[in-house]
């Protein structure tokens, strides 16, 4: 489902420059659960932003979904993004602004669902992740469980074929956090690949596959033993 | 998604109230600004539009090309013109001639009053104009002589509720008036402001009057025509001129056209005119350009507060772009809510605006009307407004917030580009520019304001009272009437005069001695007895003043003033002897000059001092009283009674001169306070911008701030770090708008034959303000920064 060979990204500042990942390969197949791993600055946020579409590479080839996408413009990217991708992040990312509802309709609406499926849509995703009761409420009157969940319904409304989680868990006490990697395994379980970066050397076991990042290289890789007896 | 965003902008204006108020306040007082001077405008605009052949009519102005004469287009032409044009020219269908008929006093039954202003004209009058008859007959109505017509206000003053068609009116001189037709009142915007019309047809007893109507020997009435169609009325001119000559008119006095619809805004300098209220081209591109920089402060201003608060949407706008909004989804998303606020701003300024305009409009002497719904040019001209601001000052903001990169602002820093921050800068200094320049303008305009207040005159106009002898009994009671009021200490002086001085004075064609045969002398005229020169503080400056001792000077003397004596190159004119004209084809009447009277301002300082001849004359129309000042409404009671004891029957009216010289630059002074009010509200538009801009610089700043708050910096060093910054882009604002300043207000007073020289104080005034409101602004947010927990600017980084 992506594939990136010799992916390179260099920031570049009026002075200086930065090599943030350089000459990265990897291959990532549909319905996966991939894990990324590695220290602070090491690169892997940057890595996610790539496969998400949000960033471009600086250099090499990004095929995702049978396309070549490296030299996209923003425009191409934000609309292969929505409704393939989706994305969790540590800080959840809701829009104050917005009640539960409208920050899950969001991606339908720049999607452009048409208002009765919308509001199918919506009440499913908040339904199958047993926040619909609060779905009037605003993101402050929420627990982090309870946003991080939000967030994860936001993801999935647009039914994505890949779930981007950037330390999903990272602003969660471990109750919670186990809650939403029980989620996220699940949505796997239903298909949906999911690439996740994390510090949680324990939530990282819960992939099929582990990738450490070292100072913009890749430096390991390694199956993940309960996945491996399962194959 | 249009309720999204609208839903969304409105929960943020909700959440951030203090920053709202700010930003809707500013908005709010821009485009009220903005629409208050559409709306003064559309005023001037609207003049004589009313009248059904607004495109067809034409004023008849005459080019008076004689010796003496400096301001020579005048809004009076021959008498004869009219009817002459209407017979040989096919282009003119119709004509009506207008003359003055001052404010007569009307007694009917018992009840006297003195009518505002009176018009003498013919029944033609509502053939050209469309002012309306509401009751009695329109066709002929004037063609009798003697017959009126009242406006509505007139004749409620005059019969209260009884019908006033066929009643009769007696004025001061005992001639009986007949009431034909009511009219309504003429609409503000029409330039002809009157509440009588008298007939212009000669009664048989006036054989003088009759020849006027039809002469060609003088310039004395207002002559409108009717056009077939719309033409361009220069190429009229020359038939007009060779119809004159045709009549055996002056080579001198040449009749051109004017349209209509310049006769309120372009006819600045034209002297001898009914024009109410007469208002000004250049001071409607004042208005304009006033209007357009307080708008663009106002847009701004919200672009600065916008941007400034960017930060705080910059994650919103991340995950937009995450889940799928392109950048041209952003910017419509921004733009919509600048237009939402800028609605609400809107609907804001509509109520102020309600509420505020009929002060406004006394304060400035306007009437504008403001009717929404009624009006739907003007609806849908504030509409295209509200679009235009709402897109101007949406679009920049909506530019930035859309050029967050999401993988930046989603985790919680986001960077702002040199470039932003240098162009907000540009902003604020422009807004300041403008603000300063009005300042300095506004204070220019004061200054010229007052020059003309306090200006030497070469007379006295404090304590002088004019009191109008109008009626034959006031007129040959005045001498005891004057008698009387010698008595009373406090009446230092009393003089009469043919006019009050400073109202227009009329011309006439003199023959100085040594003059050449074909030049013509046109100068102005001013009649008064030998107490006037003393009593209004006249100087003689050789020879001497009018005397009792004299008895001929009534017949044979004149005075002049130096600038006629100047036109002659006379260098000691005493003595020297000047024709007058008289009656058509009677000689000239020869006088001697018996005295040279310094140089005063008789007409408005708009013009320069013409050429003058006074004439000593015994029975004039005018009295002036001077008194000590001691006690002033006693000093009036006490005239008041006098009055009433010698002339029971006539009304006591009164002015005091100094008013009726400001009453001569109302408009002007109108328009000082105006451009004062306007400036003010600029000043406080850009000060809320400044305190947009120092709220974000501060906000940029806040880790900086707290890193030397962490390593001991005080709250005063603070303050001034932040501070200093900002007062050298208001110095820039100052360097840059005190020459734009100087060189557009030198131009502005050009138009003033007599101006004030431009001192160093209205620029420093604006550098003072300037600097006080930043000072102001700047110091509530440094501080505020300063004294802030330097922990919590730096956990976040």
């Amino acid at each position: 489902m992506i594939s990136i060979r010799n992916l390179k990204k260099i920031y570049r500042t009026e002075e200086v420059e930065t090599t943030a990942l350089d000459n990265i390969n990897l291959d990532i197949k549909e319905g996966e659960f991939l894990a990324i791993m590695g220290p602070s600055g090491c690169g892997k946020s940057t890595l996610l932003n790539i496969l998400g579409l949000i960033d471009s590479p600086s250099h090499g080839e990004h095929h995702f979904l049978g396309q070549e996408v490296s030299k996209f413009s923003e425009r191409q990217r934000a609309g292969l993004r929505k409704g393939s991708i989706g994305f969790v992040f540590q800080s959840f990312n809701l829009i104050d602004e917005l009640t539960v509802y409208e920050n899950v309709e969001l991606p339908l609406l720049y999607m452009d669902v048409s208002a009765s499926e919308r509001k199918e849509r919506v009440g499913a995703a908040l339904e199958q992740l047993e926040i619909l009761h609060r779905k009037s409420h605003f993101p402050q009157q929420l627990s982090g469980g309870q946003q991080q969940r939000v967030a994860v319904a936001r993801a999935v409304v647009s039914r994505p074929k890949v779930i981007l989680a950037d330390e999903p868990t990272g602003n969660l006490d471990s109750k919670n956090g186990d809650e939403v990697m029980n989620l996220l395994t699940d949505l796997n379980r239903s298909g949906t690949a999911i690439i996740m970066v994390t510090h949680s050397a324990a939530y990282a076991e819960c992939a099929h596959r582990i990738v450490h990042v070292l100072d913009g290289h890749i430096v390991g890789e390694n199956m993940v033993k309960h996945h491996l007896a399962m194959n | 998604m249009l309720k999204n965003y609208v839903l969304i902008a409105l929960r943020n204006l909700m959440k951030h109230r203090g920053y709202s108020l700010i930003n809707l306040v500013g908005l709010a007082a821009g485009l009220t600004c903005c629409i208050v001077i559409v709306l003064y405008i559309r005023e001037d605009l609207s003049y004589d539009r009313f009248h059904t052949n607004y495109e067809r009519i034409a004023r008849v102005l005459t080019v008076d090309n004689a010796q003496g004469v400096s301001s020579q287009l005048v809004g009076v032409s021959y008498p004869g013109l009219g009817p002459a044009l209407v017979r040989d020219l096919p282009e003119v269908v119709g004509a009506v001639r207008v003359a003055n008929f001052g404010k007569p006093q009307l007694t009917y039954g018992d009840k006297t009053v003195k009518a505002d202003n009176g018009y003498l004209t013919e029944s033609s009058f509502f053939d050209v104009f469309s002012f309306e008859i509401i009751r009695g007959q329109r066709k002929g109505v004037l063609d009798e002589p003697r017959s009126v017509v009242l406006t509505e206000s007139l004749a409620r003053r005059i019969f209260g509720d009884e019908d006033p068609i066929g009643k009769t009116l007696t004025t001061a001189t005992d001639a009986v008036l007949h009431v034909k037709a009511l009219m309504k009142d003429p609409p503000a915007s029409s330039h002809l402001q009157f509440d009588i019309l008298h007939s212009l047809r000669p009664p048989d007893d006036q054989p003088g009057w009759g020849q006027w109507i039809d002469s060609w020997t003088n310039i004395s009435l207002a002559n409108y025509v009717l056009l077939d169609r719309p033409r361009d009325v220069k190429s009229l001119n020359p038939k007009l001129k060779a119809i004159t000559a045709k009549n055996g008119g002056f080579t001198y006095l040449t009749p051109v056209l004017q349209p209509l619809a310049d006769v309120h805004l372009h006819s600045a300098n034209i002297l001898f005119e009914q024009n109410a209220d007469k208002g000004e081209v250049s001071n409607v591109y004042v208005l304009i350009a006033v209007g357009v920089f307080i708008l663009l402060l106002a847009c701004i201003n919200f672009m600065n507060l916008v941007t400034a608060r960017s930060a705080l949407r910059a994650r919103e706008v991340g995950l937009r772009k995450v889940v799928g909004a392109t950048r041209v989804e952003l910017i419509a998303q921004h733009l919509c809510e600048a237009i939402v606020v800028t609605s609400l701003a809107f609907i804001l300024s509509i109520g102020i605006v309600e509420v505020l305009l009929p002060t406004l409009n006394a304060m400035y002497g306007r009437h504008a009307e403001f009717d929404l719904f009624r009006d739907p040019l003007l609806l849908g001209g504030l509409l295209l407004l509200l679009l235009l601001v709402g897109v101007l000052s949406g679009s920049y903001p909506a530019f930035v917030l859309s050029s967050f990169r999401p993988s930046i602002v989603l985790k919680g820093s986001y960077g702002t580009s040199r470039r932003g921050i240098l162009l907000r800068r540009v902003l604020v200094v422009f807004q300041f520019t403008i603000s300063i320049g009005l300042i300095a303008a506004t204070g220019i305009v004061l200054e010229q304001m007052n020059y003309i207040r306090t200006k030497d005159l070469g007379y006295h106009r404090e304590q002088v009272i004019s009191i109008p002898l109008n009626g034959l009994g006031v007129f040959t009671r005045q001498d005891a009437l004057r008698t009387e009021l010698a008595r009373n200490s406090d009446i230092l002086a009393t003089a009469t005069s043919s006019q009050p001085i400073g109202s227009q004075l009329s011309r006439i064609g003199v023959e100085p001695e040594g003059a050449s045969a074909d030049e013509n002398y046109i100068v102005s005229q001013f009649a008064f007895d030998e107490s006037f020169v003393p009593a209004l503080g006249l100087t003689i400056k050789t020879g001497r003043n009018f005397s009792k001792e004299f008895p001929a000077d009534t017949v044979n003397s004149v005075l002049i003033n130096e600038r006629f004596a100047a036109m002659m190159n006379w260098t000691d004119a005493v003595g020297k002897k000047i024709g007058v004209e008289g009656a058509p084809g009677v000689p000239f009447t020869q006088y001697t000059v018996v005295g040279v009277v310094r140089d005063f301002h008789f007409a408005t300082i708009r013009h320069k001092v013409e050429p003058l001849l006074m004439l000593c004359n015994r029975n004039n129309g005018l009295l002036s009283v001077k008194i000590s000042g001691r006690n002033v409404p006693k000093t009036i009671a006490f005239i008041e009674q006098t009055w009433k004891r010698i002339n029971p029957q006539d009304i006591f009216t009164y002015t005091f001169l100094d008013d009726d010289y400001n009453e001569l630059y109302v408009r002007e002074l109108a328009f000082a306070t105006m451009a004062g009010h306007f400036t003010g509200l600029a000043m406080f538009i850009a000060a809320l911008g400044l305190l947009g801009l120092s709220a974000f610089a501060t906000q940029q700043r806040r880790r900086e701030i707290g890193i030397r708050k962490v390593l001991g910096a005080s709250v005063q060093k603070i303050t001034w770090l932040l501070g200093t910054d900002f007062l050298l882009w208001v110095a820039l604002a100052n360097v840059i708008a005190w020459p734009v300043a100087y060189v557009l207000m030198q131009q502005w007073l050009e138009e003033f034959a007599y101006r004030v020289e431009i001192s160093v104080w209205p620029f420093i005034t604006a550098a003072f303000v300037s600097v006080l409101v930043a000072v102001l602004t700047i110091s509530y947010q440094s501080l505020r920064a300063a004294l802030s927990n330097p922990v919590r600017s730096l956990r976040y980084e």
